[in-house]
């Protein structure tokens, strides 16, 4: 599947940023779409301007990078965005599906199936 | 409706109680209506869209549609709707404006009251005593498990403080979960009051094998607030059964009140 250069960008950051490398490549657009919306294109673009190997020392030294990086976590994690009152904005239920937050707790997303019928008997792996 | 139509039974609300009256009654040759003041809407798909959309994952994410918060006119109230999160009452049940009601986000937990339960009163000095027995309710639990689909154990619950059972479950029981497998072996021997704890399987109106025309629980893990596949029993299965054997449902058809003629006769 070939991606478009704002989301290979868009993709090498949020490795980065998460510590996964294996994030699904199609959510990177619709990804990069929600953090520009909750944290408009500036921001997004001076994020993904940095070189990948200085990103995490340059937003640890540079607040004004740290909201639109935390969202951009937010985002692989949960599917979600959170306004500064702490209200969560989810998105389609495929992206909250392939939430990382789930295979980290080593758990199936609620509300989709964990597999079969008695999943639950055994215990995590 | 400008046309005058005649029914036997008008069965206000579509929820589980509603719903299973109205099949029994549409099956013995009755002809019925069913009033339902919130839409006939069935769209798992679609409900479980809006509980992963919602912000608080909450009993009523998936149910939150203009129809489903309308408010519904309620005379005894200080407005003229039930307020469901002002209430006095004690008991502040989360309903659902829908057709298949509450039953879309309950659990499925259905235990039977124990014989003690309707004795209250002599056997604890509580409550009251009911003017029915256990031994007389048995044979209507029985029908409501075959009627709900419940999975149990049978041999576990048969008997049990005085709790006899006259019928298997019509499944087998759902599988207890690792963790509960865990509690259970650490719990060891634990008493309270000298009565003896001790961890049972939950019998579910929840399917571990095909029934009635539903799937096999997978284990979504969202029993409350939606079962995305409907293996988990809800009113809107006898509200079909209801309707395919000729009842009618008027839905967004809130009741306000009943008006009784000397004759006998009930209008709404």
């Amino acid at each position: 599947m070939s991606v478009h250069a704002d989301d290979e960008a868009f993709l090498r950051a949020s490795r980065a940023l998460t510590g996964i490398e294996e994030l699904p490549p199609f959510l990177a657009g619709e990804y990069r779409e929600r953090a520009i919306a909750v944290s408009g294109p500036a921001a997004v673009s001076a994020l993904l301007a940095i070189p990948t190997p200085d990103l995490l020392t340059t937003i640890a030294a540079t607040p004004a990078h740290r909201p639109v990086a935390e969202q951009i976590v937010m985002l692989w994690y949960a599917s979600a965005t959170i306004a500064v009152d702490g209200t969560f904005t989810f998105g389609t239920t495929r992206q909250y599906f392939a939430g990382q937050l789930w295979s980290v707790i080593q758990a199936h997303p609620p509300g989709l199936s964990g597999g079969y019928m008695g999943h639950w008997r055994y215990p995590p792996e | 409706m400008s046309s005058v139509q005649e029914y036997d039974v008008v069965v206000v609300g579509a929820g589980v109680i509603g719903s299973l009256i109205a099949s029994k009654l549409q099956r013995d040759g009755a002809r019925v209506v069913l009033l339902e003041a919130g839409p006939r809407d069935a769209d798992r798909f679609a409900m479980l869209e809006r509980y992963v959309q919602a912000s608080r994952k909450t009993m009523g994410a998936p149910y939150r549609t203009a129809d489903a918060v309308r408010h519904a006119p309620s005379p005894d109230g200080p407005h003229d709707y039930y307020d469901q999160q002002g209430s006095p009452d004690e008991f502040r049940a989360t309903y659902q404006r829908l057709a298949g009601g509450a039953t879309w986000h309950w659990r499925g937990n259905v235990p039977r009251h124990l014989p003690r339960d309707f004795r209250m009163r002599t056997a604890y000095g509580v409550g009251v005593d009911w003017p029915i027995t256990y031994e007389q309710l048995e044979p209507f639990y029985c029908d409501a498990e075959h009627e709900l689909g419940v999975a149990g154990d049978h041999d576990e619950w048969n008997g049990y403080l005085g709790a006899q059972r006259s019928r298997p479950y019509p499944m087998p029981k759902v599988w207890p979960s690792y963790g509960d497998l865990r509690f259970r072996d650490r719990l060891g021997v634990f008493e309270i009051d000298d009565q003896a704890v001790r961890v049972m399987n939950t019998p579910q109106a929840r399917n571990t094998q095909p029934y009635d025309g539903r799937p096999v629980c997978t284990g979504n893990s969202t029993c409350d607030p939606i079962c995305p596949i409907g293996a988990k029993y809800d009113g809107t299965v006898h509200l079909k059964r209801a309707l395919d054997a000729g009842a009618e449902l008027w839905d967004r058809c809130a009741a306000e009140r009943l008006l009784a003629e000397p004759n006998g006769e009930v209008h709404w």
